[in-house]
């Protein structure tokens, strides 16, 4: 088993959103991510994923916790070593419309991170990088001296990724890059990272809403709630055996692209009523035991934590508690 | 059943200052009472374009060209005076749109936007009486509260709950036809499930007939009896659902089924992808639009349009694949000919 890239450790981020209100984001969470490795982060809007992504690059500050990128707290890096660690880990963002500088050429976006870390000798070699880069992600030398407003979604996003690949990283964090994107170009970019990845020997955070496209891209997935983490095992584990009563609602809402098959998981469903409860000032024990079919007294009243149950298969449920 | 809504070589462009971008490029379709219907493309393919012309929603620079008919009822909504057409928006036919909070009024309490729409079309009811019914509209459509709730603004709800409202709104005159623009798009896989089965409870029990637009087509397979597939402004394939589903007849619609990752494929595997990007309608191609991006394209494909071929039961697929002579031609497995 390769190392552990990123390791996080009972990892919280609280907002303060008005007197007496906190907003807990994330919420003692703890998980690592080993070096070559794609970790899925899925949940629904609201529970946290996103802003788990940010702090754990240190977009955000944290409130406690901490997280390790490769032994170092990357919470308390400083100068030449944060510097360092910025080339080394890069993001990619959901909006591809937002993210980049409309008043800036596609070679410039590109260069922008070789230029800052002096990755190119002279004129000619950073042409060359950014050229290299375009290629990479599918798009060619003419597109370098346009703008972004003259690109479709799909190659902006793939700007984006030429973007963060052009410092050489190690580690990139993947906010819902393809969720604004037509299903037949969501095709087109989830090949290209994995392409990347197995070229480049990237370690991939992938967060996103849409359970089938996480599944196929991760080697592991953790299933987010309201800022906690409920379940975290290997992608084939969480699709077969589903274990948080959570996950199982999650699984059994994705539509198939089947009528027949539709027409069956209808019945079966399990209908997930009600909407995500507030996370300010979030419910005493566990944080689904509102919208839970199986909930107990216990669940109410004390916070289930994330414990084995089989080898490599974490859940924070209660059902799964003192019997194992 | 009888016919509600027939769309007749429907043809809309919009005149930009780079040249005349042609959305629609004559679209025919129909659908019948208490039927509900799926258009399926990607963006830019001209659907919202056509379920905004349904609802006499085109503005400059968009124009609705000369020889398009929209049939509802026996009459060409195209024609219709303002004020004829004011009766039937809203009472009529009614539309819901993809993204909630920008398609609301933020300065108007909910329970008042669909107050309007009621005294809009009940000129006789009070105020109050509409505000009672503005109440009921959003229990129904399953918001908590709804009396509370009535009263406070968009920015209020969440996500899904502004969906529900915009429903209660679409709703609250009892249309016959209700238009729905990628209701779900922006909302979560749990909240999607949710808004699909309230429209599929309510069409049933309202009977109201449902044009579905989207660009998924997981969510169309079990609400929809028939499914129409656009490519850039035109029609490429329509059957009813087992068809495009099972034996889609088209390259397009199979590329497009393959794209989507099922749960029961390996991981990491290659993913079908459609490579490049659809056509510029500002200069549509003269033969098929999908040929740059097909794998079985031939000479043919570059040069003429194909014709519609039937295959029974209102099947059809605009392809040269099935022209007789390209009887051998390599396609995709999908379409293959049982011998």
């Amino acid at each position: 088993m390769s190392e552990a890239i990123l390791e996080v450790k009972d990892l919280c981020k609280h907002f303060q959103v008005g007197k007496n209100k906190i907003l807990k984001a994330v919420d003692h969470v703890s998980f690592t991510i080993r070096e070559g490795e794609t970790l899925g982060m899925v949940g629904e809007s609201g529970c946290g994923k996103t802003t788990c992504g940010r702090t754990c690059i240190g977009l955000y500050d944290r409130t406690s916790g901490q997280v390790l990128y490769k032994g170092q707290d990357v919470h308390q890096l400083k100068g030449a070593e944060k510097t360092a660690f910025r080339k080394e880990v890069q993001m990619i963002f959901q909006d591809p419309y937002a993210s980049l500088d409309p008043r800036m050429t596609v070679a410039d976006i590109v260069a922008e991170g070789i230029d800052i870390h002096h990755l190119a000798k002279n004129r000619k070699e950073r042409e060359e990088k950014i050229y290299h880069y375009l290629n990479l992600v599918g798009l060619n030398k003419e597109h370098a001296n346009r703008f972004v407003h003259e690109f479709s979604g799909g190659q902006r996003q793939r700007i984006g990724i030429a973007r963060a690949l052009a410092v050489e990283p190690k580690f990139i964090v993947l906010d819902e890059p393809i969720s604004a994107l037509d299903v037949s170009i969501q095709a087109q970019i989830v090949n290209l990272l994995i392409k990347l990845q197995k070229e480049m020997g990237l370690t991939y955070l992938f967060v996103a809403h849409d359970l089938s496209m996480v599944k196929h891209i991760s080697d592991r997935v953790a299933v987010m709630y309201l800022g906690n983490m409920v379940e975290l095992t290997s992608s084939e584990d969480l699709y077969s055996k589903p274990m948080h009563p959570y996950t199982k609602a999650l699984m059994s809402a994705i539509p198939i692209p089947d009528p027949k098959v539709e027409a069956e998981r209808e019945k079966n469903c399990i209908h997930l009523e009600g909407e995500v409860t507030s996370p300010i000032n979030p419910p005493e024990g566990c944080n689904f035991c509102t919208r839970c079919q199986n909930a107990m007294e216990i669940c109410k009243n004390k916070k289930p934590e994330l414990r084995e149950v089989e080898p490599g298969h974490f859940v924070a449920c209660h059902c799964f508690g003192e019997a194992k | 059943m009888s016919k509600l809504l027939e769309v007749k070589d429907l043809r809309v462009s919009y005149h930009t200052y780079a040249g005349e971008v042609q959305s629609v490029r004559g679209v025919s379709f129909d659908l019948e009472e208490g039927e509900a219907i799926a258009i399926v493309g990607e963006s830019g393919c001209g659907k919202s374009v056509t379920a905004k012309t349904i609802m006499g929603l085109i503005k400059e620079p968009g124009k609705i060209k000369e020889g398009s008919e929209i049939i509802y009822r026996g009459q060409d909504i195209l024609k219709l005076s303002k004020k004829e057409m004011g009766q039937y928006r809203g009472k009529e036919a009614a539309i819901i749109f993809q993204d909630a909070l920008a398609a609301l009024n933020p300065t108007m309490r909910v329970g008042k936007q669909i107050m309007e729409n009621i005294l809009q079309h009940n000129k006789s009811m009070s105020k109050s009486e509409a505000f009672e019914e503005a109440v009921k509209m959003l229990e129904m459509v399953g918001i908590p509260d709804a009396r509370q709730r009535a009263k406070q603004y968009p920015h209020e709800f969440s996500g899904g709950m502004r969906q529900r409202a915009m429903i209660a709104i679409a709703f609250a005159c009892q249309p016959k036809l209700l238009i729905a623009d990628e209701p779900t798009t922006a909302l979560d896989v749990t909240i999607q499930a949710q808004i699909m089965r309230l429209i599929k409870d309510l069409q049933k029990k309202l009977n109201t007939s449902v044009i579905l637009i989207t660009h998924d087509l997981g969510v169309v397979a079990n609400v929809a009896k028939r499914i129409v597939v656009m490519y850039s402004g035109k029609i490429v394939e329509s059957g009813n659902s087992e068809d495009i589903f099972y034996h889609p007849k088209h390259p397009y619609t199979c590329a497009l089924l393959n794209a989507v990752p099922r749960l029961d494929l390996e991981n990491k595997q290659v993913l079908a992808s459609i490579e490049g990007t659809p056509p510029d309608l500002l200069d549509p191609p003269k033969g098929c639009p999908f040929c740059t991006r097909c794998r079985y394209c031939m000479k043919i494909c570059c040069e003429e349009l194909p014709e519609m071929t039937q295959f029974g039961d209102g099947h059809q697929a605009a392809c040269w694949l099935h022209h007789p002579m390209a009887a051998d031609c390599e396609r995709p497995k999908e379409m293959e000919v049982s011998k």
